[in-house]
C-alpha cells in the first residue's frame, strides 16, 4: 500500500529507530512500511497517524 | 521493579520445568526407557495451564529484550506465512512419498507400513488444522 510515513518521518526529524521504539515495533518494520512491501495492521496504522497527529488516510493511500 | 522480578520469577520457571521436560524425554530415548518420556509429558502436562495463564506477561518477555521490541507483527505475519507454506509443502511430501511407496508394494512389499503411517500422520495433521480452525472461527466470530 501506498504511503508517506517516509515523508511525514522526514517532517518530524526522527530515525527509524526512534519511530520504531516509539511506536513499539522493529525497525525493519518501519523500514518495510516506507517500502511498501508491508502493509501494517489496522491497530499500527492508527498508532502511527496518532504518532503524527493527523488522519489515517493522510499518511497511507489507497 | 517488583513487577519485572515477579516475571523474572515466573519464566525462570517455566524454562526450568521446559528443560527438565527436554532432558527427561531425551534420557529416555538414550536409554531406551519409557518412564523419563512418562516423565517429561508428566512435567509439560504441569507447565502448560501455568503458561497459559501467565501467556501474556511471558509473551511480552519473550517479544522485547531490554525495552527494544524484537518480535512484533510483522515478525507474527512472516512467522504464519512461513508455517501455512512449510505445512502445506509437508503434507504434500508425506502424501506423494505414501503414494510412491505404495505403488511400489508388489516389488517392496515390506515397506508398504511405512506408507500407511505417512497417510495416517497426513490425516491426523489435517484433523488437528481443522479442529484448530474451527476453535480460531468461534474466537473471532
Amino acid at each position: 500500500m501506498k504511503n508517506k510515513l517516509k515523508v511525514f518521518r522526514a517532517m518530524k526529524d526522527i530515525t527509524q529507530e526512534d519511530l520504531a521504539r516509539d511506536l513499539e515495533v522493529t525497525r525493519q518494520t518501519i523500514l518495510s512500511i516506507e517500502k511498501e512491501k508491508y502493509d501494517p495492521s489496522l491497530k499500527l496504522a492508527f498508532k502511527i497517524a496518532k504518532y503524527f497527529d493527523v488522519k489515517i488516510e493522510d499518511i497511507f493511500i489507497d | 521493579m517488583v513487577i519485572i522480578i515477579n516475571t523474572k520469577i515466573k519464566i525462570a520457571i517455566l524454562i526450568l520445568f521446559s528443560f527438565s521436560s527436554s532432558i527427561s524425554w531425551i534420557t529416555g530415548l538414550i536409554l531406551a526407557n519409557i518412564n523419563f518420556f512418562i516423565l517429561s509429558l508428566v512435567l509439560l502436562l504441569i507447565v502448560l495451564p501455568y503458561t497459559l495463564k501467565n501467556f501474556n506477561e511471558f509473551q511480552e518477555f519473550f517479544t522485547k529484550r531490554n525495552g527494544k521490541v524484537i518480535e512484533d507483527e510483522r515478525a507474527n505475519y512472516i512467522n504464519e506465512k512461513a508455517g501455512n507454506m512449510g505445512f502445506g509443502i509437508t503434507l504434500a511430501i508425506n502424501i506423494y512419498l505414501g503414494v510412491a511407496i505404495l505403488t511400489l508394494r508388489n516389488i517392496y512389499p515390506q515397506y508398504s507400513i511405512i506408507a500407511y503411517v505417512l497417510f495416517l500422520l497426513v490425516i491426523i495433521s489435517i484433523i488437528i488444522y481443522k479442529i484448530a480452525t474451527l476453535y480460531y472461527k468461534k474466537r473471532y466470530s
